[in-house]
């Protein structure tokens, strides 16, 4: 366990370094969290005929006021701050999405920069457990993802508290549905994502494109999830939990299976 | 009483899929002892130096090093690795960072104490005069200088063995002199050191034991058993016209002639050569040098080869 920490330790505080002096990562760690952090505020300062109720109920908007009502109803609260709660966990989608684009494009260049730099022979060569290693490229992969993830859920709460108060004058704060998904389930994307992604890598001659069509496989596949359980997700607490519950033994079972088909003849000999 | 060897292979096989990259690998190396890999390109040099130090699972054979079995168990691979030092083909280091911090990263790795690795990391960049750009980013590096960090990375952990793939590849004749010097230390601190190469000579100038290989072992014994056992020849340098007919001693023969040149093999240069001198003077040959010529490492290893 020591063994395993210690190696933990020294490849983020390397991969750290890496990925701070490469600036082909930056705009990716920086746009995307932006974006995350201003999209529930602007969620707020554009629905203000939605919160009024004035719009026209679209056929494909009508599952959310139908959510918007049994909450309102559920919580005994205003029709408004229904409304603004719902659009608030419906934002948390973005969250969702964001891990899994950073760890897409990040994890090609953590693939990449070995393969091009030729270090996997003396990272391999040193008594560096095949877990540990690949263990450690999960968590390289997806922890800084995750953190900017937070960091630009946080900011776009206190962001869409300011703006709801400043357009509508109500206070209407994130509720679980929004932290579950963003603390929980958007960490679970981003390992699953990190996970594929490295055994897809390692299945084939350029990890860059492996990481596209990771990309390619996954981003279409949790869109549809989100399609068809998305509107449950942000009105059942219980399916949202059973969702990480899900996601949680997804992980683990994708990393057995990456465990046992990753091994260090398959990165020698293939990652050349 | 014998030390245990460092090496104990016996009939070690490696496939990839259905290509045949070693066949059959027997060998045993000692601490303190240089083995040199010969062989051409594609012939198994890096897979047998990749599985003797832990790297790579042999499909069949056994083999133990520093001690412990390799390919058997997770922990003994774990404990080879630990124990050996690997240079490999190319170095291989992270370009955004510093010597120092690639250093540090792979000490950190090899599971030394955070306290042990600034010394040892310190140690080794000042063994390899690289102390004074220790903080530059490796991208700045020269292919000399990658390689001598390279060296300094595999020795952070003191291994008792080390594996040197091609290590003086595209070096200069200062370093590739200064590398051979390290070696020869080495091998004195009684290290088993194992070395890939394509130079002849540098297997002969460092090798205790030479291992030919082509697949398949094609030699395996000291470095002086690769000479031939047999043959000398003698390089005539000669003014003038080459006598149209002459005869020549006995166990002299005239290989070739050529503008200025001739050679000649013979069975023993301290008899041979007294008489074939006096035969060339005799038949009127304007003599200019008469030169030994040590025949035969390299045809003898092409000899190898093609068995």
């Amino acid at each position: 366990m020591t063994r395993t920490l210690s190696a933990l330790r020294w490849m983020l505080w390397r991969e750290f370094l890496d990925q701070r002096q490469n600036r082909m990562l930056w705009p990716i760690y920086i746009l995307m969290p932006l974006i995350g952090a201003a999209l529930p505020a602007l969620i707020a300062l554009g629905s203000a005929a939605i919160l009024s109720g004035d719009a026209p109920v679209k056929p494909e908007m009508q599952s959310m006021v139908n959510a918007v009502r049994m909450l309102a109803a559920a919580s005994g609260i205003d029709l408004e701050i229904a409304a603004a709660t719902i659009l608030l966990r419906a934002s948390a989608g973005y969250f969702l999405l964001m891990p899994l684009t950073i760890v897409s494009i990040a994890g090609a260049y953590a693939i990449v920069g070995e393969k091009q730099q030729r270090t996997l022979e003396p990272v391999l060569a040193t008594p560096l457990a095949t877990g540990d290693f690949l263990l450690a490229k999960l968590m390289a992969v997806a922890v800084p993802a995750v953190l900017m993830t937070w960091i630009a859920a946080v900011l776009g709460a206190v962001a869409s508290v300011a703006a709801f108060y400043w357009s509508h004058d109500i206070l209407v704060w994130p509720d679980q549905f929004y932290w579950i998904a963003v603390l929980v389930l958007g960490p679970e994307i981003g390992a699953m994502t990190a996970l594929v992604c490295l055994r897809v890598s390692a299945r084939m001659q350029d990890p860059q494109a492996a990481n596209q069509i990771t990309a390619i496989i996954l981003v279409p596949l949790l869109l549809i999830v989100f399609s068809l359980v998305g509107p449950a997700l942000i009105t059942r607490i219980d399916l949202l939990l059973g969702a990480c519950v899900v996601g949680l033994v997804l992980v683990w079972a994708l990393f057995l299976w990456v465990r046992r088909g990753f091994n260090r003849e398959e990165i020698l000999c293939r990652w050349r | 009483m014998t030390a245990t060897p460092l090496i104990q292979a016996t009939a070690l096989t490696r496939r990839f899929d259905q290509r045949l990259a070693v066949d059959g690998l027997s060998l045993t190396l000692a601490a303190g002892r240089v083995l040199a890999l010969l062989g051409p390109n594609g012939a198994g040099k890096t897979t047998t130096m990749r599985m003797l130090a832990g790297l790579l699972a042999p499909s069949s054979g056994t083999a133990t090093v520093c001690g412990f079995a390799l390919g058997q168990r997770d922990q003994d691979n774990d404990a080879i690795r630990a124990r050996c030092g690997v240079v490999p083909e190319a170095p291989g280091f992270y370009e955004r960072l510093t010597a120092r911090q690639n250093l540090r990263f792979f000490a950190g790795l090899q599971g030394l104490a955070t306290a042990e690795i600034d010394r040892r990391v310190t140690t080794e960049l000042q063994r390899f005069a690289l102390g004074e750009r220790a903080d530059d980013r490796v991208a700045t590096y020269s292919k000399g200088m990658k390689q001598r960090l390279s060296l300094a990375r595999a020795l952070l952990h003191q291994p008792q063995l080390l594996f040197l793939d091609e290590p003086t590849a595209g070096l200069d004749p200062k370093a590739t002199a200064e590398l051979h010097q390290l070696i020869r230390e080495l091998r004195s601190a009684g290290k088993g050191i194992v070395l890939s190469t394509h130079s002849l000579e540098e297997a002969e100038a460092l090798a205790d034991e030479v291992l030919v290989i082509d697949t398949r072992m094609r030699f395996l014994g000291r470095a002086e058993d690769l000479q031939p056992q047999q043959g000398h020849e003698v390089r005539i340098g000669f003014v003038g016209d080459w006598p149209g007919s002459a005869a020549w001693p006995t166990d002299c023969t005239l290989i070739e002639v050529g503008s200025g040149s001739a050679r000649f093999a013979i069975a023993d240069p301290g008899a041979d050569m007294p008489r074939l001198i006096a035969a060339l003077v005799a038949a009127g040959v304007p003599l200019l040098s008469v030169e030994p010529v040590r025949r035969g490492l390299r045809e003898r290893y092409l000899e190898l080869l093609a068995r």
